[in-house]
């Protein structure tokens, strides 16, 4: 018998002719912590997409306990005993935690459920691990993290020998991070492997008893849990040779003019006490963690959202509230979800771009077409669209070209603030560098830049100032000085240099 | 609070205060008379009701429900009329097509995966066109309607004439039987379980072996038997089948069923919901009646509750996210604060 | 499930409250009497004038009121409504019925709960204490008569029908055709339902005068309206010479017969028929009449006119409807 549980062996596997994995081996032993690390595209979660029958592998081999294995689809997987407890929850909400677990594998006679028999198996199932559920609670009553617990149980009732936990922490608070780490001990106890992904690198550090780190479809090293050093397996995470351009970057406050300035803005668990101001011509990089509150402030900021105390100056005055008055004052958002927040995908390019400028296309309520057609044109120039054409239906572009069609929105307009979401995710390299383009063209026309990313050679490629936010906080500040990719990880994580050696 | 509970508490609220409305205002409202045939009025759109509960559970809706009554009607009404053919006979080729009815309804969502709501409006207008095509025809060729004399088909429509329930007709027995049957398929078996699974979250109820396909296909026939069950008492009621009868009950059915709690979603609602729909409907009509209003009344007040209780199912998720996410902030607040 | 059978015995306590008397015998002259009138649809011409007729004979009576129900063109809404009128103890119906077949149980019903049932123009299957018409059979004949003579024995005829199964339609068209067996060269070429539908029976006499160009010499509507559709269906065809027969007699008709839109129709006084149905009712009600031997329901017809161009004006602003 082997001692892994699970022997991944040269993966390989191809999204449209780009290499998501080259060749990556991946092994986990029987009842250890196994971390996957690595930044956002290195390709864990198609990895982990592959192990659980999501995606079929393009090539490579895997072997569960030494025999080697085909896994298909999801049920293949959970046959074998790999389980998911993933981020967004699959569980059924207006069903109770027994009906949950027992769902697909109910103990009933000719279709007939035997509830009492349900009720005590999950019941004892419940007191075994002393979680603080019980079994008729209905899920959608349920917190995140008893949730979560139920996921927990509903892998362990498939007698599942290894569970892959995908950002299981990222909606917890601590207390409820405790809790999970806790039964995480007790899985281990019992033998259970588990293959944790988190981007939360000090709880990784913890827990695991080993740590596999991807970085751009290929592995890059296994750490045992003795030689784990917060900085070497951040370096593996960034790679060693790094480009110059986004190795490090020089950081300063500009002396231009203040354009907007956030006193103190709080929305009642989505962020706390969020002051920053922007000059004119500044780029300033919102970063952290998935979850930390950035959108919700670019957002809260455009009007989208409301939030409950604080204020918003833009040039020294109030904002109006609401998004069209914050448009009309000369502010643009490119927002995180292009396909279902940045365009309408059944119209083309020109109408598009005119849906944020009828204030100037039309007149009585009428559209000025041939002024409209005008803009087309213009859209298509300014962001350089391929195809040069802007009739074309925007749904049908690439990746790059639909993020373009975002842009040229807002780049027709005379912009003073522009606010950008994770402006490349998705996006292949060529376009990522004219997106680049854009904001720094943006900027030297001294229009003020917010842009949130996750993407530590992005932030480092763009950033005049850069701000970390943590669950919720503005946890650090980086306004001079050379600030390197390491330092932007570990402050997203919580660890802030220049604290850590004290 | 759970907003299946305060639905409940609501709707269940709405049809005591009607009772005592039109309890108190009106004389001859709470005589056994009117109690019972308010009840057999609406044991036809309950029954019905009861097949687009399960079929608005999994997320879908059956427009055609109503059609396919009216369908296995004018079947029996016709082979009577045109062949010596037992009466079970003709019951029994009537559930036939009433089955195949549902499968189709089943074939067209499950299979072909056209949204319910379009297949279901399809499959109604064939029903509807099956009807007049089987009719029975008068001495020109047209479709007429002619009355049954089958002393089964009178049964079916007739009342208990003694014992505790004298004076309660056939066809609520059957409701009430119906309702607490198919309360029990959903509360109690892996079919009930699998329609609130596949209603609420597809993708995992499938990760979890349940068949999104054979799911909605027993959903759809079961709708289809309830179609055909009502249709006896339909039938029993008019002892006539006309061409197009029916068409219409399944927006009482489902107005019943949105009344009661179910939501479009899926994955909500229950029978017994259902059963305080239908009744409130009812008594609403009946009701309405007395004081002399138009009966059109009956409709506007429908309209009313419903979107109202839309509105409510709307504003009660947002207002518990809302509260949830409020709720667990500051329970990180205070934990900062430790 | 608790919940439920709480609820099922709450009706049952609630049942066994309200147990009810049967109704004594009452006196038509003294005591307060409902009377139900169920029409096919409230809001058509005839229908309220039927309605308006049994009212102002109940302001004579004094102690009458009168609920107008909406059967709202369907059957089961009737039978439902008939039902509803028992189960409420109401002390007669008047109804006009929908279907012909669909309503015999309801009426049966009621008349076995002892509630006085006359129909007007439309009855059923079953037998009830009268039933006031329209003359239908003989308007059939009348009309296929005047068709007849207006086309000298030769030509086409084209009849758009009444709902299938409805008494009124089956007995027109049984007069038609049965006079016109007498007329050997006239033919009847199609005939459609229009279900009583004036934009109905407009487009199905716009798809008659496609199907045959030319061809058509007249055409028999079951009522007015659907003459009136089919009147101008012509006249926005540009086709001229077609005699377009109705039934019934309402204002509209009558006035496009004095436009030359339609050609003529059999007249009825409405007001009056629906005073005749209520005295009708009124004398039953209190009586000892006994109809469970009775094969058939009594029917009293009212008087038809023949109307045309040329008498159109003897039908007095007072008596259209």
């Amino acid at each position: 018998m082997s001692s892994n549980i699970i022997e991944m062996k040269g993966i390989v596997k191809e999204f449209s002719h780009v290499k998501a994995l080259k060749g990556v081996d991946f092994s986990v032993k029987k009842g250890e912590v196994h971390a996957l690390l690595g930044e956002n595209g290195a390709g864990k979660s198609t990895l982990i997409k592959i192990l659980t029958g999501v995606y079929p592998k393009d090539g490579g081999e895997i072997f569960f306990d030494g025999e080697p294995v085909e896994i298909n689809s999801r049920e293949d997987a959970t046959r074998l005993g790999i389980s998911v407890v993933f981020q967004e929850f699959s569980l059924i909400p207006t069903l109770s935690v027994t009906q949950n677990i027992m769902l697909g594998k109910e103990i009933h006679k000719l279709g007939v459920l035997n509830k009492k028999a349900m009720h005590k198996e999950i019941d004892d199932l419940i007191k075994r691990f002393d979680f603080p559920l019980k079994p008729d609670d209905i899920i959608e009553t349920l917190s995140v993290a008893q949730k979560q617990m139920v996921e927990i149980l509903k892998a362990l009732s498939t007698d599942a020998r290894l569970i892959v936990m995908d950002e299981p922490t990222a909606s917890l608070s601590a207390k409820e991070s405790e809790m999970l780490y806790k039964i995480i001990e007790q899985l281990r106890e019992r033998g259970v492997a588990i293959i944790y992904i988190s981007h939360r690198l000090e709880e990784v550090f913890a827990l695991s008893d080993r740590i596999t780190v991807l970085r751009d479809g290929q592995l890059e090293g296994v750490v045992e849990h003795e030689d784990i050093v917060p900085d070497k397996v951040v370096k593996m995470m960034i790679g060693k040779e790094l480009s110059d351009a986004t190795a490090s970057r020089p950081l300063a406050v500009s002396d231009a003019e203040t354009v907007l300035e956030v006193k103190d803005l709080c929305s009642l668990g989505r962020f706390e006490h969020v002051s920053f101001d922007v000059k004119a011509g500044e780029v300033l990089v919102f970063t952290g963690l998935v979850g930390a509150g950035r959108t919700e402030v670019l957002r809260a900021i455009f009007g989208a959202d409301k939030f409950d105390s604080g204020e918003i100056l833009f040039h020294g005055k109030k904002l109006p509230k609401g998004t069209g008055k914050v448009i009309a004052e000369g502010f643009g958002l490119v927002p995180e979800d292009r396909r279902t927040q940045g365009f309408i995908p059944l119209l083309s390019v020109e109408r598009n771009a005119a849906c944020t400028n009828y204030d100037t296309l039309s007149s009585g309520g009428f559209v000025k077409v041939d002024k409209e057609k005008e803009l087309g044109e213009k859209a298509v120039e300014i962001v350089d669209l391929r195809p040069r054409n802007s009739q074309v239906i925007v749904g049908n572009l690439s990746g790059g070209n639909q993020q373009k069609a975002v842009l040229a929105k807002w780049l027709t307009r005379d912009l003073k603030v522009v606010l950008i979401d994770e402006p490349t995710v998705g996006i292949d390299i060529g376009a990522k560098d004219e997106i680049y383009n854009f904001v720094e063209e943006l900027a030297a026309k001294g229009v003020a830049v917010i842009l949130v990313s996750s993407d530590v050679a992005e932030v480092l490629r763009v950033a005049h100032r850069i701000i970390v936010m943590k669950e919720g906080y503005i946890i650090h500040e980086f306004n001079n000085g050379v600030v390197t990719q390491e330092d932007v990880l570990l402050a997203c994580s919580g660890i802030i240099p220049g604290e850590k050696e004290a | 609070m759970r907003q299946e509970t305060l639905r409940r508490i609501i709707s269940f609220g709405l049809l005591l205060v009607l009772l005592l409305v039109f309890g108190l205002t009106t004389d001859k409202f709470f005589t056994a008379n009117n109690i019972y045939n308010m009840l057999r009025e609406c044991s036809l759109v309950g029954i019905l009701a009861i097949g687009v509960t399960l079929v608005i559970i999994t997320g879908g809706n059956d427009l055609s429900c109503g059609a396919l009554m009216g369908l296995s009607c004018m079947v029996i009404s016709s082979l009577l009329y045109y062949t010596e053919l037992p009466v079970g006979w003709c019951m029994v080729i009537a559930l036939a097509v009433s089955i195949l009815g549902g499968l189709l309804n089943g074939f067209c969502v499950a299979i072909l995966r056209i949204p319910d709501f379009i297949a279901t409006l399809s499959t109604k207008f064939i029903f509807i066109g099956l009807m007049y095509v089987v009719s029975i025809r008068d001495a020109y060729g047209s479709p007429t309607t002619q009355s049954i004399k089958n002393s089964t088909i009178k049964w079916l429509g007739s009342k208990i004439g003694s014992g505790p329930l004298d004076g309660m007709y056939y066809c609520t027995i059957a409701f009430i039987i119906l309702a607490i049957v198919v309360q029990f398929i959903l509360k109690n078996t892996r079919t009930g379980t699998n329609l609130y699974a596949i209603g609420a979250n597809r993708n995992s109820a499938e990760i979890s072996g349940i068949s999104f396909v054979k799911t909605k296909m027993s959903a759809f026939l079961i709708s289809a038997i309830c179609a055909f069950v009502a249709s006896l008492f339909f039938l029993g009621k008019s002892r006539a089948a006309e061409p197009g009868g029916g068409v219409g009950y399944e927006f009482k059915a489902i107005s019943a069923t949105v009344i009661g709690g179910c939501a479009f979603s899926g994955g909500r609602g229950d029978i017994i919901g259902t059963v305080i729909g239908v009744l409130f409907m009812r008594v609403l009509e009946n009701g309405i009646l007395k004081f002399g209003f138009p009966t059109q009344t009956q409709q506007l007040l429908t309209g009313i509750v419903i979107v109202a209780m839309l509105i409510f199912d709307a504003y009660y998720n947002e207002f518990m996210v809302e509260r949830t996410r409020r709720r667990s902030a500051r329970l990180r607040e205070k934990e900062a604060v430790k | 499930m608790k919940k439920f059978l709480a609820i099922v015995l709450a009706l049952a306590v609630v049942m066994s409250l309200g147990i009810s008397a049967f109704a004594a015998d009452k006196d038509p002259y003294t005591d307060e009497l409902r009377i139900a009138w169920i029409a096919t649809a409230a809001t058509e011409a005839n229908c309220t004038a039927w309605g308006n007729g049994i009212k102002n004979e109940a302001a004579y009576w004094g102690n009458v009121t009168v609920d107008t129900y909406d059967g709202e063109k369907s059957a089961d809404k009737q039978i439902t409504l008939v039902n509803d009128c028992i189960a409420q103890e109401y002390d007669g119906i008047i109804i006009q019925t929908y279907n012909k077949a669909t309503l015999t149980p309801a009426i049966e019903d009621a008349e076995d709960a002892g509630i006085p049932v006359v129909c007007i123009n439309m009855d059923s299957d079953a037998v009830c204490h009268g039933l006031v018409s329209m003359t239908d059979y003989e308007a059939g004949a009348v009309i296929a008569n005047k068709i007849a003579e207006a086309l000298g024995g030769e030509g086409n005829v084209v009849v758009i029908q009444a709902t299938p199964g409805a008494a009124r339609g089956i007995n027109l068209e049984a007069g038609f055709q049965d006079a016109l067996k007498a007329f050997d060269g006239i033919k009847i070429l199609d005939e459609q339902s229009a279900d009583w539908n004036m934009e109905k029976a407009n487009t199905t006499m716009q798809n008659f005068l496609t199907s045959y160009p030319g061809q058509i010499n007249a055409v028999f509507a079951h009522n007015d309206q659907m003459a009136e559709g089919a009147g101008m269906a012509c006249q926005t065809a540009g086709v001229e010479g077609i005699q377009i027969w109705g039934a019934n007699g309402e204002t509209k008709a009558l006035e496009y017969i004095e436009q030359g839109i339609i050609t003529g129709t059999v007249y009825t006084n409405c007001y009056d028929q629906g005073a005749t149905a209520l005295r009708l009712l009124m004398m039953y009600i209190g009586s000892d009449v006994d109809i469970s031997d009775w094969d058939a329901t009594p029917v009293i017809k009212m008087p038809p006119i023949t109307v045309t161009k040329d008498n159109v004006d003897t039908i007095t602003a007072d008596q259209r409807w």
